[in-house]
Parts: C-alpha cells; sequence; structure tokens
C-alpha cells in the first residue's frame, strides 16, 4: 500500500514532552504572568478581559483592593498586556497549565491597599495608584505646592469631584452675577 | 439581462408588482431589508427563494418590543441563482443578501409559516418558537429544537423580559424530564436505532435516532442542542464589540476565526467601515490557514471510519504542520484572539512570510502524496461511493452549505458568491463534484486545500502595506446587518442588531451546520447502520455527535442501544453485526 511507503518515509515525529519541552515559536502567547511590585490596582485590565479571567474587587472591611486572576478562564488573548500601564501583566511563554487536585491553585491574588477619600471619607481608589499619578506629576516637572493647588482633585472620590466642580461652577456663576 | 446599478433593485421592483413591499435599509451597497405583511411572508419568501434564485441563510427572531412595539422576522436570503445546472446563476453584479421583515405584533405573536412553502426554514422556525415564543402557523414539526424537554413552559429565553439575571432557578429533578417525541415512521414493522446523546465531555452531543429494517436504514430524526450555552443571550447589551469578538470565536474549536469575522464583519457592515486592506489580507490568510488544518482533520478522520487508522495518523502528521502556521500567524495553536473591530491584532513580518511559505511547501508535497495512498486503498473507494446522497432537489430545498452542498454539484460558495475581505483580488476555484456521496464531499474537500494553499500564498505575495487597524466608527442604534464567512464547513452567518450604549441588542448566529442537518434524514435513507457514522462524519460535525446509536427494526418492533465503540468497530470491520444477538 502506498500509505506506508508514505508513512515510512518520514522518521518519528512523536516527541519526549515533558521531558523535553515543545519549543514554541517566536511571539507565542502563553499564559499571563503577574508582577504584584508593578500593579497599581488601577483595574484595567479587568475591563479588558473579555472572558472575566481578572477580577479587580474592593474589600471595604479590610481596606484592600483584591485583584485576582483565574488561569481556568484565561483564554490567552493578551487584551490584559495590552491596557496594564506599567506591564504589571504580560504574556509569557508557558502553556503548562497543570494542577493538582485542587483549581484554587491556577489562580494569583495580589491585595493592595485602598485610599480614602480626603471629603467624604470613602474608599474610592488604592494607594498605589494615587502614588503613581502624584509621581508622574512630580517627574513631569510639577512641585508639590502646584499639584496640591491644581491637581486637588485626585484626594477626591469621583461623587466628591463631581459634587465640587458642580459647587464651583455655581459659585462662579453666581458671582459674575 | 439588464444591468442593475444598485444590487438586487431588481428583484425589489419584481416583488414589488406582486405584493407590497417597502425597503427600510440599504446599507451596504449588496445588503437590502425590505418590509412585508406578515401574511405575505410565506410567497414573498418562496418567490424570492425558487424563482429569483435565493438561499434561505439564516433567519432570525428579534424582540422589537421597546423600539415599535412588535416581534420581528427577518429571513436572510443570499440571492445567486438555482444553481441547478451549470450557468444557471446569477450574474457577479446582481448578486446580493435580501432580507425580508415582517412585523409581529406583541399581543398576537403569530405568523403563517414560511416551511410549508421553503423547506428550509422548518428548524429557523422551531427554534423561534423555542427562543422568542413566535409561534408559526402551519409548522409542520412543532416540537422543541433548541431547548431542552424539560425547559419551563412559557420562559422565552430571548426576550427582553424573559428572566430576572438575579433569579436562581433550583436543579431540576431528572427522573421527572419528559421525553423527546421522535418521529416514528408510519407502516409495519420498524425498528428503532437511538444513537446519543453523548458523553458530558463531548462538546457537540445529539441523540440519532435510526430506523431500520433489518441493516437498511428507512429514516432518521435527531435531536441535538443538548449543549446550547446561550451565546447570544449572553452578547445582548453586555458585550461591546471588542469584546464579542473573543466570545464568538468560542463557539466552535475548529472554526472559531470563522466565528469571529462573521461576527465583527456584521457590525463592520453596517457602518460601512473601511477595514485597511492589509489587515483584510491577514483575514483572508487566516481563513484559510484554518481551513487547512480542519480539512485535513476531515480526510484523516473518513479514512479512520474506513478502518485506515496509519492515514489518519499520517494526516494527522500533516495537519501539526499547519496548527504551526497558525502558531506563527497568531500566536496560538489555533487562529485565536486575532480580531477586532477594524482590523487585526497582530502584523505579519517577512520572516514570518518566509516561514509560512516553507510550511507550506512541504505541506502540499505531502497532502499529495499522502491523499494519493488513501485513495489508493481498495477499501476507501469502495467503502464512500454512492453512500449518504444528496439528492440535487432536496439540497436546493433545504439550502445545505459548503462541501456538503459543493459535492451534490452546486457551486455555491460565500467566497466567490459574495466576495468579501481579499477574495475579490486571488484567483481560486471551487470545486465541485456531482455525486452528492461521501466520496463527493471528501474530494471536494481534497481540491478546496489545495485552493487553500494557493489563496495563501497570493495573499502572502500580494498584500499591500500599511496599517492593520482603524478607529471604530459611531454604531447607529437599532441599525442591523449580516457577516458572512465560508468557513470550513460552509457558509457561517451571523446578524446582528446594534443597540443603545454601542452593545449589540440581538445577535444571532448560523453556524455552517445547522444548515446541513435538515437534510441529513435523507441522506441516511436507503443506506447500511455500518455507514451512519461516515455519513454524520462527510458533514463534517463534531464526532461526538453519534456517540451512542438506538437501531429500531421496522419489521420486528424491538429497539436496541448500540455503544459508539461497537458501531465504529462495525463500520470498520463490517462483520459482527451489532444488530444480532
Ligand atoms: S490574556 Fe486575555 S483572558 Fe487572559 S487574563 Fe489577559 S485579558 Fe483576560
Ligand atoms: S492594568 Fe496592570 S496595573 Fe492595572 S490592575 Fe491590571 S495589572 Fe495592575
Amino acid at each position: 500500500m502506498k500509505i506506508l511507503e508514505f508513512a515510512k518515509k518520514e522518521k518519528m515525529v512523536t516527541r519526549d514532552f515533558p521531558v523535553v519541552p515543545y519549543e514554541v515559536t517566536e511571539g507565542f502567547r502563553g499564559k499571563p504572568e503577574y508582577s504584584y511590585e508593578k500593579c497599581l490596582g488601577c483595574g484595567a485590565c479587568a475591563v479588558a478581559c473579555p472572558s472575566n479571567a481578572v477580577t479587580v474587587k474592593k474589600d471595604e472591611e479590610r481596606g484592600l483592593s483584591v485583584w485576582k486572576i483565574d488561569y481556568n478562564r484565561c483564554i490567552f488573548c493578551g487584551r490584559c498586556d495590552e491596557v496594564c500601564p506599567t506591564e504589571a501583566i504580560s504574556l509569557s511563554k508557558q502553556y503548562v497549565m497543570c494542577v493538582l487536585f485542587d483549581k484554587e491553585d491556577l489562580t494569583v491574588t495580589g491585595e493592595m491597599k485602598l485610599r480614602k477619600c480626603d471629603s467624604c471619607g470613602r474608599y474610592y481608589s488604592t494607594e498605589r495608584l494615587y502614588n503613581y499619578v502624584y509621581n508622574k506629576l512630580i517627574s513631569a516637572g510639577w512641585d508639590r505646592a502646584t499639584i496640591d493647588e491644581k491637581a486637588k482633585h485626585l484626594k477626591f472620590c469621583p461623587d466628591c469631584r463631581r459634587e465640587q466642580a458642580i459647587n464651583n461652577y455655581v459659585n462662579q456663576m453666581t458671582k459674575r452675577g | 439581462m439588464e444591468k442593475t446599478e444598485i444590487k438586487g433593485k431588481k428583484f425589489i421592483s419584481e416583488l414589488g408588482n406582486l405584493f407590497k413591499v417597502e425597503v427600510i435599509r440599504h446599507q451596504p451597497d449588496d445588503q437590502i431589508t425590505i418590509l412585508v405583511d406578515r401574511n405575505d411572508l410565506p410567497e414573498v419568501v418562496k418567490t424570492l427563494y425558487y424563482k429569483m434564485g435565493g438561499w434561505l441563510s439564516t433567519m432570525v427572531a428579534n424582540d422589537e418590543r421597546e423600539i415599535n412595539g412588535n416581534y420581528a422576522v427577518y429571513y436572510v436570503l443570499s440571492m445567486e441563482g438555482n444553481k441547478m445546472e451549470e450557468g444557471d446563476e446569477l450574474p457577479p453584479e446582481e448578486k446580493c443578501w435580501i432580507t425580508v421583515k415582517a412585523l409581529i405584533p406583541a399581543h398576537d405573536p403569530v405568523y403563517p409559516s414560511v416551511a410549508l412553502k421553503v423547506p428550509a426554514a422548518v428548524w429557523y422556525e422551531r427554534e423561534a418558537r423555542d427562543m422568542m415564543g413566535l409561534i408559526a402557523e402551519g409548522l409542520p414539526d412543532q416540537r422543541r429544537l433548541a431547548l431542552s424537554d424539560d425547559f419551563p413552559a412559557g420562559i422565552y429565553p430571548l426576550r427582553k423580559d424573559s428572566i430576572d439575571y438575579r433569579e436562581k432557578f433550583a436543579p431540576y429533578d431528572l427522573d421527572k424530564e419528559p421525553d423527546y417525541d421522535f418521529l416514528y415512521p408510519e407502516g409495519e414493522g420498524v425498528m428503532d436505532v437511538p444513537l446519543g446523546p453523548t458523553h458530558i465531555t463531548s462538546d457537540e452531543p445529539g441523540h440519532f435516532r435510526l430506523f431500520v429494517d433489518g441493516e437498511t436504514i428507512i429514516d432518521a430524526d435527531y435531536k441535538l442542542f443538548y449543549v446550547h450555552r446561550g451565546i447570544e443571550k449572553l452578547a445582548e447589551n453586555r458585550l461591546d464589540y471588542d469584546q464579542m469578538a473573543f466570545i464568538a470565536e468560542r463557539i466552535c474549536g475548529i472554526c472559531g476565526f470563522a466565528h469571529a469575522v462573521s461576527c465583527i464583519e456584521s457590525s463592520e457592515n453596517v457602518t460601512g467601515l473601511d477595514v485597511p486592506l492589509r489587515a483584510r489580507a491577514i483575514r483572508t490568510i487566516c481563513l484559510e490557514t484554518e481551513r487547512l488544518h480542519s480539512h485535513l482533520l476531515n480526510i484523516g478522520l473518513a479514512s479512520e471510519f474506513t478502518g485506515n487508522v496509519t492515514a489518519f495518523l499520517q494526516m494527522f502528521k500533516i495537519r501539526e504542520q499547519t496548527m504551526d502556521m497558525a502558531q506563527i500567524l497568531t500566536g496560538g495553536r489555533k487562529t485565536y484572539g486575532m480580531i477586532l473591530t477594524g482590523g487585526v491584532r497582530r502584523d505579519i513580518t517577512d520572516v514570518e512570510r518566509k516561514e509560512m511559505n516553507r510550511i507550506m511547501d512541504k505541506v502540499e508535497i505531502e497532502f499529495k502524496e499522502c491523499l494519493d495512498g488513501i485513495i489508493d486503498s481498495p477499501n476507501f473507494l469502495k467503502r464512500l461511493k454512492g453512500v449518504g446522497v444528496l439528492n440535487k432537489k432536496i439540497a436546493r430545498d433545504f439550502s445545505p452549505v459548503g462541501p456538503n452542498v459543493r459535492g451534490a454539484g452546486f457551486n455555491r460558495d460565500a467566497r466567490y458568491d459574495h466576495p468579501f475581505d481579499w477574495y475579490k483580488k486571488v484567483d481560486f476555484k471551487v470545486p465541485v463534484y456531482g455525486d452528492g456521496d461521501v466520496l463527493s464531499r471528501v474530494l471536494v474537500r481534497a481540491g478546496e486545500f489545495l485552493e487553500s494553499i494557493s489563496i495563501i500564498r497570493q495573499c502572502l505575495d500580494l498584500m499591500p502595506s500599511g496599517p492593520i487597524m482603524v478607529k471604530k466608527p459611531f454604531v447607529e442604534p437599532y441599525s442591523h446587518g449580516v457577516g458572512f464567512v465560508e468557513a470550513p464547513r460552509g457558509e457561517d452567518i451571523h446578524w446582528t442588531m446594534h443597540g443603545n450604549a454601542q452593545k449589540v441588542h440581538r445577535w444571532r448566529v448560523r453556524a455552517s451546520t445547522y444548515n446541513n442537518w435538515p437534510s441529513l434524514r435523507f441522506q441516511f435513507r436507503g443506506n447500511s447502520v455500518a455507514d451512519a457514522p461516515l455519513i454524520v462524519g462527510s458533514l463534517d460535525p463534531c464526532y461526538s455527535c453519534s456517540e451512542r446509536v438506538t437501531v429500531v427494526d421496522v419489521k420486528k418492533q424491538k429497539t436496541k442501544i448500540i455503544q459508539m465503540e461497537d458501531l465504529k468497530k462495525y463500520a470498520i470491520t463490517r462483520k459482527d453485526s451489532p444488530l444480532k444477538n
């Protein structure tokens, strides 16, 4: 039979996986690796993730923002990698995802301290994100006084910011008469 | 034939002489939507289908109560000509999509059944009844299609107000599950062979019932949708267009990219978005790469079912290299995660292009040799020839797609009929074989495989440089459009209506095999039970579909359940029929 001749032509193609790892190509999209040190807890990745593998939740009781990735849900699309401002999450070439017995082993969590709004006292962002933006402004050449004056809204939650903006506007308008 | 400037205008004016029709949408150039009275619906669709050469591509039931107080049904027809014999088709400038819309008042959700006039609509109307509670008056088959038999009556999942999302349903007592009412052929002494449902691990289980007389199948009935995932509902009002592509490609494990392109292009078509040429070429390359590995899989499995396991493994050896091509293109073994509205996410570099060409050269030679070896084996031709014949007339009535219809002598191919992406720019042939049997389907796939390689080569050579992504436009609320792709298994249609907040209002997915199922029953008839897996397999659905079979003997009035393993063994050896005890 011709098919046997064809089969004989090529050598064995079976490889000794997992003893010899399978080589992936350049630009392979593998398991996203998380670096807690770099993460700001901004949540951009959680918004971008199409399969809800990454979630960022507020834990008000403990005052923490809980970042979590569940590799069971991850589809290796790399959207998180695209949006992360600090490269805290980026795709690696890892593809072996076996765990024994416990599915929780396929999750990674990071907890970050939340920051309170200077006006109403509710949690609204992480300390890290606040510092990140603050330092960005410093490195852009602003000094602390300017920041406190011009960017004081950084210290307030979105609700208070909105309220203040409206109040400012109303004050201006009434002043002008 | 006089030329028409706006595609499809000719059909509309002809229709206008017979019925009251109103053109309500004309975007993009080759997609027209007309509104007709619900009582005219069957006749309008019939006229378009049989007189003007339309094929039913999909049907959508939609809840438009927030928009205009009504439900609506949309019958999407692909106008390409009857194609019953060579040359019997529309000229390229007249091929278009015509969508027939009818409003159905919310207080009286009934419309006359189109399926009586156009059999291709049977499944769609059954599904519309399940999902939207729209009753097709006179529909011959009133059984459930998509919902499970124990789903509570009176809940129509795709209605906008069907459920409170916070509600949790109590687990159902399986013992109470009612039986599905399979069709039983009339007459004395029929035996019934159930096939399926399957393993929980298989991705697409189905339950087949074969009615046999001795060893010959005289009729068949089947129930699918055991794992309906509700993806359409999931998308509604929740996913934005960037996320939708990633969900769409999870519809299928083989032709995922086709679904993503079809889904995204349905929304791009609506806005008339001008996707950059380079992105279009890359989409085409990925689509064809997907076809390569899908066809290798199917040809391999066809050999396995005839007992040629060597050939099966050799095909898979070749297939592995096409998976490498996918890895080079997209960074994953499958062509996933590539596409967003407005373009693609990853470009092809020069090095990658060369590597692709190198692999393709090798694959092409090996494929030819291997195919030669398979066809050369004496068993193969004998087993495939004349089995599972799709009659031309039945094919015309049921609008099947893909290698199934091309194996029955019709040159239906979305790439050829409605060239999208880069298919306008490349040369390719549409392989057509006229016997309608399993062998024809295998040969069509073999022919297409080589064409796909040539298409990828042309794309790689001629691909223009430039951007691969443009910005997403604003989508006008409640506009709708069709997205279409020729997936490895046939034309794959997505229909989207856009809602507020730049999210989707209704997303209708019609995977290729959906259109191939209704006519399968006729393909079974007259064949031996041993050929049943081969016939189902030749449609290239997921193989899990035929895990178990019930055989019903018409004469002896007996039922027997056969395990898939036994049936497969019988299909290979043709000895020790499992029907005998
Ligand atoms: S790779 Fe995709 S699915 Fe996985 S965490 Fe990132 S965004 Fe989510
Ligand atoms: S986008 Fe990056 S920085 Fe922001 S939460 Fe995700 S991983 Fe952390």
